[in-house]
């Protein structure tokens, strides 16, 4: 049976916040993406956009989950007469949670794929990734155990390590600050991954992988409020 | 060798150009300005008037394109537009 592992029940609450942050700044850079593609019809613009709206995607499911269990948390504390009510309630919730855990992995490995698929610079050949991918996504679907856990973890790992060396390799090369803060904060992202592969020794790692997850996307933020604000630039008009 | 400038490259080479004169120039300071031929160049203004990028002015019987606000804004929208390629590697 499928497990799905959570921090301590007084961080709840702060999790789905901070997941609900993570949301707010993977839709703000989706958006903005898409409605340059609009402009200028890059596929590349396209992507990244669709990448970012399914990681954001992931976090609402992810979420989703969270606020299952913490309701399932409270009902389970709650005293009730109805005893198999109460006992067909939580297992509704139980699929629920496991549904959208399940949904939360197959789109946030999903975005990562498709982020790391834009290509430019690319030194690591994207067909060793696709079927690596492929066999990932198979696993995932079929297996359905504890494990997925742990290949989910790895996973996101393998994909962000790539995709942050891409951005120091063009940071190298451009010199560009905004993408050394995108390397940074993808690092970072990456490490958070590491750290929630380790909270069965401690239920404190899942609240220091959460935390670091949430500075990884604070920089993606950083980059995308940089970008906005660099863009405007005073004008200059003969009447002013 | 360098690429061959887009659509919207050359709309942001107008649109700049009248910028850095301070909102207004000659039709024929344009044209070398961006680069264009007068046929290019009369293309490309029908398409903007009608967006309301530019408008047509006259000062002391001499013909002058200006830049409106919103003109400006696609401007500083382009700007923002290339500073998000060139930071995610696009």
């Amino acid at each position: 049976m499928i497990e799905i592992a959570f921090g301590p029940k007084w961080f709840y609450l702060v999790s789905i916040f901070i997941d609900l942050i993570t949301i707010l700044v993977l839709f703000s850079i989706a958006t903005v993406a898409t409605r340059y593609y609009k402009l200028n019809n890059n596929k590349n613009y396209m992507k990244l956009g669709f990448a970012f709206y399914l990681i954001a995607a992931s976090f609402l499911f992810k979420m989703v989950t969270n606020v299952t269990v913490y309701y399932e948390s409270i009902k389970a504390n709650t005293p009730t007469g109805a005893v198999i009510q109460t006992l067909e309630v939580v297992r509704s919730f139980n699929i629920l949670a496991i549904s959208s855990f399940l949904i939360f992995v197959l789109a946030n490995l999903a975005g990562l794929y498709v982020l790391y698929s834009i290509k430019r610079g690319q030194k690591i050949p994207t067909v060793f990734l696709t079927i690596y991918f492929i066999i990932v996504l198979s696993i995932v679907s079929a297996l359905y155990s504890s494990t997925l856990y742990y290949i989910f973890h790895i996973t996101s790992i393998i994909f962000l390590v790539f995709i942050a060396s891409r951005y120091f390799n063009i940071y190298s090369q451009t010199g560009n600050k905004n993408t050394k803060y995108l390397a940074y904060g993808f690092s970072i992202i990456a490490i958070s991954q590491a750290f929630f592969m380790f909270i069965a020794l401690n239920p404190l790692v899942y609240v220091i992988a959460e935390v670091v997850q949430l500075v990884g996307y604070i920089l993606l933020l950083q980059v995308l409020i940089r970008v906005l604000y660099h863009g405007k630039k005073k004008k200059q008009t003969r009447h002013n | 060798m360098e690429r061959k400038r887009s659509r919207l490259d050359i709309i942001n080479d107008i649109l700049v150009s009248i910028q850095e004169k301070k909102g207004e120039i000659k039709p024929t300071h344009l044209m070398y300005k961006a680069n264009l031929s007068h046929t290019q160049m009369n293309n490309y203004l029908q398409g903007l008037i009608e967006k309301n990028f530019i408008q047509r002015t006259k000062v002391k019987d001499k013909d002058f394109i200006a830049i409106t606000e919103k003109g400006h804004q696609f401007i500083q929208k382009i700007r923002e537009m290339k500073i998000f390629e060139e930071s995610f590697g696009l």
